[in-house]
């Protein structure tokens, strides 16, 4: 860890307080600091690790053979997505990317559609979070690629809501979650093994 | 990280969380400030977002959509009217004038509305996703970024309503975001200095 968040906005930022609530009038200037090179490889490794995590609990859904109709569409589509998300920031990473680690996921999470179902939701949501979150640590070309996989991520995060009755967008601004708040929710569902 | 053996994943992504940990929002090393570059990028999404407010909100007035149609309507013109006032708020004196649209009638018919709705979606998120990486203040990419995602999630909500694949591609290419010139309501508007009379 850098440093921990001391100051007030980065407290109300990991409680939730989007920059969009607290965005207010100010003075346009042309002062610019971009993120540095390690500062946006710790960002890009820490995406690839949740992208894995989705990546395999798709993998894992499918392979498990349970899911019918419109579930079984999305996580066929969504594995396939995931897959290639996590192969794209590997790419971006370079030789930087650790390796993948197996994942041991509770079966009941892959092989029951309700439960499948609900983690769904669950890790789409904190996925954009963690993608909103790290969006500022960035640089120009990091960020230019992760923004072609962020929306995708939202897409399925409303397209799972929808098929489990949920409002699929239920917010005007997906607000952005720290590592710690999307690593807390990924434990908190089973979904670290 | 390299440095760093993991054997299990959750060990993996703790180590990569705890990289970094308390570095986000709006913050990182951006600096909390807005160029003019910033200036032209908010005027050009809040277009965009006006364009989906005056779009979603004639759906409203109207009241002719029906069933999903009609559901939607309800949640996507309170959500972008409040796009628009956030982004207002960001751009500041330097807010253009609200423009017009037309919208040719699309706004009257489920099937029109949901294919309509899908291609002004589409065309925000790709226009946001290419001005996401020119950005370069940290209030400004937090305030997009938070915008972005959603107008992803309302793509993906009116391609449902609308028949088609919610997500039909792993990756959201940019795009020019140019609103469409049939939509763009160029007739000139006069205002009148007086109210007309009419006979008693």
């Amino acid at each position: 860890m850098r440093r921990a968040a001391t100051t007030r906005r980065q407290a109300l930022a990991a409680g939730g307080s989007g920059a969009l609530a607290a965005a207010g009038a100010l003075a346009w200037s042309d002062a610019h600091a971009a993120p540095s090179a390690a500062r946006t490889q710790d960002a890009l490794t820490f995406l690839l690790a949740v992208q894995r995590v989705e990546a395999d609990f798709y993998a894992g859904a499918v392979r498990a053979g349970a899911l019918r109709g419109k579930l079984a569409a999305f996580a066929s589509a969504a594995a396939d997505h995931e897959r290639r998300h996590a192969a794209f920031l590997e790419r971006a990473l370079g030789g930087a990317a650790p390796d993948a680690q197996p994942l041991d996921l509770p079966g009941e999470l892959v092989r029951q559609p309700g439960r499948f179902a609900l983690a769904a939701v669950r890790l789409e949501d904190l996925v954009v979070g963690a993608f909103n979150g790290q969006a500022a640590n960035l640089g120009p070309q990091a960020l230019a690629q992760v923004a072609t996989v962020a929306p995708v991520d939202a897409r399925h995060a409303a397209w799972i809501r929808a098929l489990v009755g949920m409002p699929p967008a239920p917010a005007t601004a997906d607000g952005a979650l720290t590592a710690r708040a999307v690593l807390d929710g990924l434990q908190g569902e089973g979904l670290l093994g | 990280m390299s440095e760093v053996r993991a054997t299990t994943r959750a060990q993996a992504i703790a180590t990569a969380s705890a990289l970094v940990a308390g570095l986000l929002l709006p913050g990182g090393a951006r600096a909390a400030s807005r160029a003019g570059g910033d200036r032209q990028i908010v005027r050009r999404l809040l277009l965009l977002e006006h364009l989906q407010e005056a779009f979603y909100t004639e759906a409203e007035r109207i009241g002719a959509l029906t069933g999903a149609s009609a559901a939607a309507v309800e949640i996507l013109g309170g959500v972008e009217r409040a796009h628009v006032a956030a982004l207002r708020q960001l751009a500041g004196s330097a807010a253009p004038k609200r423009p017009r649209f037309d919208f040719r009638g699309t706004t009257e018919a489920d099937a029109t509305f949901a294919r309509t709705a899908v291609s002004l979606e589409e065309l925000t998120v790709a226009g946001t996703t290419a001005q996401l990486a020119r950005v370069r203040s940290a209030e400004v990419l937090q305030a997009v970024v938070e915008i972005h995602t959603v107008e992803a999630r309302h793509a993906a909500w009116m391609r449902s309503v609308a028949g088609m694949p919610p997500a039909p591609d792993a990756f959201d290419a940019p795009g020019d975001g140019e609103v469409p010139a049939r939509f763009l309501d160029i007739r000139p508007h006069t205002v009148a200095r007086r109210a007309p009379s009419f006979p008693a």
